[in-house]
C-alpha cells in the first residue's frame, strides 16, 4: 500500500510522511530529515545576505518587497486606524474602522445568543480548555480516569451549558453564531470524526475482507467528495431518508456531516500511525494470549495513536477552517457573522475589516495549534501527548 | 371470529363518525402545534418589511406577522412563534421534511412548485412584481437594460423569469446567479453588476442594504406578476383550512372594519351578521376547524388586520413606504379579494 | 461440537463478524431508502431522471460550450463539469509553478527569501480558503474599476469590475495547427531524446538536445502562432452602452476564484516541494559532485528524480484537493457544478435525491480517475528495486 497516491502515506526518507486533508504534511515518525543551517553569527548572517551579487540583490529585493507592502498595512492596521467611538461616523481616518469590529465584537463572539445568557458559553469555553490542558498534564495521578470521565461527560455538560435545559433557560441553536460556533463544530464534529476514525482505520487494516471492503469504501467516498457538496447532503438530505418527523436539529445535521466526512480522512491519519507500529508488538502481544481487541486497544492503539498525534491534529486544522463552509446553508459561523454584519445597513462598507478580524481569529486558532503539532512531532513518539 | 368482529368495530365507527357531524378529521400538524406549544414559521433570511430580524433578534415585517396572527388563532397567544430563516435553497427541503409547519417568506406561487415540490399555496398576502434597482441616471425602464449584467438569487423566480424576459425581446444581458439574495446585492453594490433584480416590494426594503441608498433608483415599471403567500406542504387538510382562513379573515376584518383597536368593542356591540361569525359571537366558526371560537378576534386583537400590518410593515407608516397598489382591497380598486365568512 | 467452542473457533467468528457487518450495512441502507421513498411519496415530491432533459431556463455568464437558457438542465450539469475542470486545472499548473518557487525559496541560504517564503506558508496554511475566495471576489477584484474606467491593456483588452474582456479570433483553425505542431515537437523531441540516450551509452556523446527543444517546441509553435493570429479577423470589445461587447470575457468570479485557490494550494505545495528536496540524502548530492556533475547536472539528474519519487502521492492529493476545492466558487456565484447544478437547478426542479447523488458521482469519478492517473505515474518513476 505505500506510495499509493490516494493513500495518503509517502514514504519519505525513512520514516513515512502523512498528508492532512488539507495538504499539510507530518513527517512520521522520524523527525524533520534536515534543517537549512541556520546563520550563526553576526558576520555569517551578513554573509548569507549578501555573500554574492545574486544574493545581494535578491535580499534587497526582498526587503523592497516587505516595505512596499507592509508599510501602507501598518498603516490602515493602526496607524491611520480609528480605534474608539460609536457608529460609522466616527471613522474619519483613511485606515480601518476597528470601531465596527467593537461594536459588532458580542455578535462575532456569540452571535446572537442572549446576551443575560453568555456566561453559559464562556463557562462551556474555560470547561473546554481546562478539560484539554487536563489531557495534556503529563503525568498526572490518576488521569486515565479523570480523562475518561471528562471524554464522557464533558460533552454532554457543553451541550447542556448552551442548549440549556432545567434550571437553565433554552437556548435555541439558531441564536447560537459567530466563535462560538466555529468551537462548537470543531469539537462535536471531532468528537465524532476520532472514534468513527480510528475504528475505520482498524477496518481498513483487518483480516476479514467485508470489513477491509467497507472501511476502505467509506473512506475513499467520502474523501472523494467536496466537503461543500457534503454539507448540502447532509442539510437537504438528512431530513429525507430518516423517519418522517425524527426532526434533526440543522446544527446537528452540519456536525454529523462534517464529522463523517473529516472521520475518512482522521481514518488515513490513524492508519499511518497504525503502520508505523512494528509488527512485531502485535506478533509479541499475540504470543502473550492476548485476543484481537485487547491487543489492539491495549497495545497497538496507544502505540499508533502517539505516533499519529500530529497528523491527527493537522486533520484537526483542516477540521476548523472547513467550518467556515457551513455559511453556505445559513449557519453564522465566524466567517459567516463576519459577512452577515456587512449587510448591516449602519456599517455596510466595512468589508476588509470584518474579513481581517475573523481572519486573524482563525489564523491564531490554527497557527496555535500547529505550533503545538510541531512541538510533539520534534518531542518524538515517546513523550508525545504525555 | 376475530375478523369478524374487527369489521363490526370498523363498520361501527364508521356511523359513529358519520352520526356526529362535528367529527373533526384528524390533523397532525396542529396537533403537533399545540403539543410542543409554539408554530415554526419558515421565513426569509432577512428582508426588511417582509421577515427581518433586528440585532436584538426580534423579528418583524408583513410575512412575520402573518405567522403572528396564526399562531394567535392557533395557540391563543401571537407570541408563540419560533421564526426559522432560510434561504431560496433550503426552504423547500425545510417546509417537506416537516422542520416548519410552514413558509411565509415571499415565496411567489408557480405551477411547477405546486405541483412536482408537494407544496400548496394558501392564498395571496402580497402581490409582488420583479424590477430592477439600478444607479441613478444609468437606466429607467427594464427595456434601457440591453447588455447590462444583472445580480440575481439563484434558484428565484426572478431567475428564470429575468432570462426568458430579455430572451423574448432579443436583448442581450449578462445574469450572475448568487447563492444568497445578500451576496447578490453586496455583489451589486460593489459594481460587479449594473442592475439587481428582485421584486418591487422586495427591493424597497433591499435598498436600505446598500452603501449609498441614494444613488440608487428603483424602477416602477414590472416585467412579471409574483403572487405571494403562505406555503405548506401536501396534506392535513384541516390544517391548511386554518392556514387559508386565518389569512381572509385578515383580510376580511380589514373590510369590515375591524381593527385592533376597536375589536373588543365590534365584538360587543357590531351588530353585522359576518363580522359576528368572524369574530367568534355567532356561527362556532372556530371549532368547526378545532380551534376556540376567538381564533380571529385573537387575531386581529393581537396583530391587527391586513391593512394595519401593511402599513405598519411596507406601507406608508415604514421605511418601504409602498403605496397599496394591487394590495388594496377589490373593492377599492385592488386585487385583495377574501370569500365571505360564512 | 457444541456452539460455545464454534463460537471460539476462529474461522467462524470470522465469518460471524463478517456476516453481521454486511447485513447491518445492508439494513441501514435498506432503512435509509425505504425512509426516503415513503417521504417523499407522502410529500408529494416528484422523482426520477426525467427532470435532465427539460428547458433549463438559467442564463449562464460564463461558460465554453454553446450553453443558452433554451438548452436542457443536462446542458446545464455538462456547463458545471466544464468549468469546474477549466478552473481546477489552471489553477493546478499556477498553484504548482508558484509552490515550486515558493518551496525552493524556503530552502534558500538567503534567510529573508527562505523567511518571507516561510511566512507566506504559514499564513496562508492557517486560514480557511473560504475566506480567501470572500476576500479576492468581495475585497480585490471589486475594487477594479467600472468598465468606463477600464484600465486597458494595448487597447485590445480590458480590465474591470465586470472581468477581463480579450478579443477572440474569429478563425480558430489556425490555433489548432499551433497546437498541431507542438505536439508534433514534442514527438519529435521525445524520440530525439531516446536516441540521444541510446548514442550517449554508445559514444558517450549526447545530441544538442537542448537547441532542438529550443526549435521544435519554441520556435516552430510560436511562428504557427503568429501567424495564426495575422492570418483571423480579430473580434476587438468595444464599449457599448454599459459594456464592452465583443470579445471573450473572463468573468470575475473565474478571476477571484482561480486567484484564491492558486494562492492558496502553493503554500502545500511549496511545502511538499521543500520536504521531497529534504528527502533526498545529503550523500546523493555528495556523490553527485565528487563525480564532478555540475550543480545544475546534480539538481537534474539525481536530486530531482529522487524528490519527485517522495513528492507525487502528496501531490496528487492536492491536485484532487483544487478539484473539490474548485465547489467554492458557489460562495461567490461561479458557475461550476455546485452552483449550477446543487443550486439552481435543484432549486427548479426541487428533486434533491437525484441532484445529490448525480453530484457526487460526478466528483468521486473525477477524483478516481485522477488518482488513477497519477498512480500510473507513480508506478513509472518508483524506484525500481533489483
Amino acid at each position: 500500500m505505500k506510495g499509493r497516491a490516494s493513500a495518503g502515506l509517502v514514504p519519505l526518507g525513512g520514516g513515512a510522511a502523512e498528508i492532512a486533508s488539507d495538504g499539510r504534511l507530518t513527517v512520521l515518525p522520524v523527525a524533520e530529515a534536515r534543517r537549512t543551517p541556520g546563520p550563526s553569527s553576526g558576520r555569517a548572517l551578513v554573509h548569507a545576505l549578501f555573500g554574492t551579487p545574486l544574493d545581494a540583490a535578491v535580499t534587497l529585493a526582498v526587503a523592497a518587497l516587505l516595505v512596499w507592502a507592509a508599510v501602507p498595512l501598518l498603516r490602515w492596521l493602526v496607524l491611520d486606524a480609528t480605534f474608539v467611538g460609536r457608529t460609522r461616523e466616527d471613522c474619519t481616518g483613511t485606515g480601518a474602522c476597528w470601531v465596527f469590529v467593537r461594536a459588532r465584537f458580542g455578535q462575532f463572539m456569540y452571535g446572537f445568543y442572549p446576551v443575560a445568557e453568555r456566561w453559559r458559553v464562556d463557562a462551556a469555553g474555560v470547561g473546554l480548555v481546562l478539560t484539554t490542558a487536563l489531557l495534556a498534564w503529563p503525568r498526572l495521578p490518576g488521569k486515565r480516569l479523570l480523562a475518561g470521565a471528562a471524554l464522557l461527560l464533558g460533552p454532554l455538560l457543553g451541550i447542556w451549558l448552551l442548549a440549556g435545559g432545567g434550571p437553565l433557560r433554552p437556548v435555541e441553536t439558531r441564536e447560537w453564531g459567530g466563535l462560538m460556533l466555529t468551537v462548537f463544530l470543531s469539537v462535536y464534529a471531532a468528537l465524532i470524526a476520532l472514534p468513527l476514525g480510528i475504528l475505520l482505520a482498524l477496518g481498513r487494516q483487518s483480516r476479514l475482507p467485508v470489513i477491509r471492503l467497507v472501511a476502505t469504501v467509506f473512506i475513499e467516498f467520502w474523501r472523494g467528495v467536496p466537503i461543500i457538496a457534503v454539507i448540502f447532503l447532509a442539510s437537504l438530505l438528512l431530513p429525507l431518508i430518516l423517519p418522517n418527523g425524527a426532526g434533526i436539529d440543522r446544527l446537528a445535521r452540519a456536525v454529523i456531516g462534517l464529522g463523517l466526512c473529516i472521520a475518512a480522512y482522521m481514518a488515513e491519519a490513524v492508519r499511518g500511525g497504525l503502520q508505523a507500529v512494528p509488527a512485531g508488538q502485535a506478533e509479541a502481544a499475540s504470543a502473550l494470549g492476548l485476543g484481537y481487541w485487547r491487543l489492539t486497544g491495549l497495545v497497538v492503539l496507544p502505540q499508533a495513536l502517539r505516533i499519529a498525534l500530529p497528523a491527527i491534529t493537522n486533520e484537526f486544522i483542516a477540521l476548523v477552517k472547513n467550518t467556515s463552509l457551513v455559511l453556505i446553508v445559513s449557519i453564522f459561523d465566524l466567517l459567516g457573522i463576519a459577512q452577515a454584519a456587512l449587510a448591516d445597513p449602519a456599517w455596510v462598507g466595512k468589508t476588509w475589516e470584518a474579513y481581517a478580524f475573523a481572519g486573524a481569529i482563525y489564523w491564531l486558532i490554527c497557527f496555535g495549534l500547529s505550533r503545538w503539532s510541531l512541538r510533539v512531532e520534534r518531542a518524538g513518539p515517546r513523550r508525545a501527548g504525555g | 371470529m376475530s375478523r369478524l368482529s374487527l369489521a363490526l368495530a370498523a363498520a361501527l365507527s364508521c356511523l359513529c363518525g358519520a352520526a356526529s357531524a362535528q367529527q373533526l378529521v384528524p390533523s397532525p400538524t396542529l396537533d403537533a402545534i399545540k403539543a410542543r406549544g409554539h408554530l415554526e414559521c419558515g421565513v426569509h433570511l432577512g428582508l426588511p418589511g417582509f421577515s427581518f430580524a433586528n440585532d436584538k433578534g426580534e423579528w418583524s415585517g408583513i410575512d412575520v406577522d402573518y405567522c403572528r396572527a396564526l399562531a394567535a388563532a392557533i395557540l391563543g397567544d401571537s407570541t408563540k412563534v419560533k421564526f426559522t430563516p432560510t434561504s431560496v435553497q433550503q426552504r423547500w427541503p425545510v417546509l417537506q421534511s416537516g422542520q416548519v409547519d410552514l413558509l411565509s417568506r415571499n415565496t411567489t406561487i408557480t405551477f411547477s412548485r405546486n405541483a412536482t415540490l408537494g407544496v400548496n399555496f394558501q392564498g395571496i398576502n402580497f402581490y409582488e412584481g420583479q424590477t430592477f434597482v439600478v444607479r441613478k441616471g444609468t437606466a429607467t425602464a427594464p427595456k434601457d437594460l440591453d447588455g447590462a449584467s444583472i445580480c440575481v438569487a439563484a434558484g428565484s423566480t426572478e431567475e428564470k423569469q429575468a432570462a426568458d424576459w430579455f430572451r423574448e425581446r432579443n436583448m442581450k444581458t449578462s445574469i450572475i446567479n448568487f447563492q444568497k439574495n445578500d451576496d447578490a446585492i453586496a455583489a451589486y453594490d460593489s459594481g460587479r453588476c449594473d442592475a439587481y433584480t428582485a421584486g418591487l416590494g422586495a427591493l424597497a426594503g433591499q435598498r436600505s442594504k446598500l452603501k449609498d441608498p441614494d444613488s440608487h433608483v428603483v424602477m416602477t415599471e414590472t416585467i412579471s406578476n409574483d403572487p405571494q403567500g403562505p406555503t405548506t406542504r401536501y396534506g392535513d387538510e384541516r390544517y391548511q383550512l386554518v392556514v387559508r382562513w386565518v389569512l381572509n379573515g385578515m383580510i376580511a376584518a380589514e373590510l369590515l372594519g375591524i381593527t385592533s383597536k376597536n375589536v373588543d368593542e365590534m365584538k360587543a356591540k357590531s351588530t353585522s351578521a359576518e363580522v359576528r361569525r368572524l369574530l367568534g359571537v355567532d356561527g362556532g366558526f372556530g371549532a368547526m376547524m378545532g380551534l376556540s371560537n376567538d381564533w380571529m378576534f385573537n387575531a386581529i386583537k393581537q396583530v391587527g388586520n391586513y391593512g394595519e400590518s401593511y402599513e405598519r410593515t411596507v406601507g406608508m407608516g415604514s421605511p418601504l413606504k409602498l403605496a397599496r397598489g394591487k394590495n388594496e382591497l377589490w373593492t377599492k380598486g385592488g386585487a385583495l379579494f377574501t370569500p365571505p365568512f360564512q | 461440537m457444541s456452539v460455545a467452542a464454534l463460537l471460539r473457533d476462529r474461522k467462524v467468528r470470522d465469518v460471524l463478524a463478517q456476516v453481521a457487518v454486511a447485513a447491518g450495512l445492508v439494513a441501514l441502507i435498506v432503512f435509509f431508502v425505504r425512509n426516503a421513498s415513503e417521504n417523499m411519496v407522502k410529500a408529494g415530491i416528484a422523482s426520477g431522471f426525467g427532470f435532465l432533459w427539460r428547458d433549463s431556463g438559467i442564463e449562464v455568464p460564463f461558460q465554453l460550450t454553446g450553453y443558452t437558457a433554451s438548452s436542457s438542465i443536462l446542458g446545464l450539469l455538462w456547463v458545471g463539469i466544464v468549468n469546474t475542470l477549466l478552473v481546477s486545472v489552471v489553477s493546478i499548473v499556477a498553484a504548482t509553478l508558484l509552490g515550486f518557487l515558493i518551496g525552493v525559496a524556503r530552502l534558500s541560504r538567503n534567510p529573508m527569501l527562505s523567511g518571507l517564503a516561510g511566512a507566506y506558508v504559514e499564513f496562508v496554511r492557517n486560514i480557511p480558503l473560504l475566506f480567501f475566495v470572500l476576500i479576492w471576489y468581495f475585497g480585490v477584484v471589486a475594487s477594479l474599476p467600472a468598465p468606463r474606467a477600464s484600465i486597458p491593456l494595448l487597447d485590445i483588452a480590458f480590465l474591470n469590475n465586470r472581468g477581463l474582456t480579450v478579443p477572440l479570433p474569429q478563425e480558430a483553425a489556425g490555433f489548432a495547427y499551433t497546437l498541431l505542431v507542438l505536439l508534433l515537437g514534442m514527438a519529435v523531441q521525445l524520440a530525439l531524446v531516446a536516441l540521444s540516450r541510446r548514442r550517449q551509452a554508445r559514444t558517450g556523446h549526447a545530441l544538442p538536445l537542448g537547441w532542438t527543444a529550443l526549435l521544435l517546441l519554441l520556435a516552430a509553435p510560436l511562428a504557427t502562432l503568429l501567424w495564426a493570429v495575422l492570418g483571423t479577423a480579430w473580434d476587438v470589445p468595444a464599449l457599448r452602452g454599459f459594456n464592452y461587447r465583443g470579445g471573450f470575457v473572463l468573468v470575475p468570479e473565474f478571476v477571484a476564484l482561480f486567484a484564491a485557490l492558486s494562492t492558496y494550494t502553493a503554500g502545500f505545495v511549496a511545502e511538499i516541494v521543500r520536504a521531497g528536496i529534504l528527502a533526498v540524502p545529503a550523500g546523493q548530492v555528495e556523490a553527485a559532485k565528487a563525480l564532478g556533475l555540475r550543480p545544475g547536472l546534480a539538481l537534474r539528474l539525481v536530486v530531482i528524480p529522487q524528490a519527485l519519487r517522495v513528492m507525487v502521492p502528496p501531490m496528487t492529493s492536492q491536485y484532487l484537493n483544487v478539484i473539490k476545492n474548485s465547489s467554492f466558487g458557489a460562495a461567490i456565484a461561479y458557475p461550476d457544478v455546485v452552483s449550477l447544478f446543487m443550486g439552481s437547478a435543484l432549486n427548479n426542479t426541487g428533486q434533491a435525491i437525484e441532484i445529490i447523488a448525480i453530484t457526487l458521482a460526478l466528483y468521486l469519478s473525477i477524483s478516481l480517475a485522477v488518482s488513477g492517473f497519477m498512480n500510473w505515474y507513480n508506478a513509472r518513476i518508483a524506484l525500481v528495486t533489483r
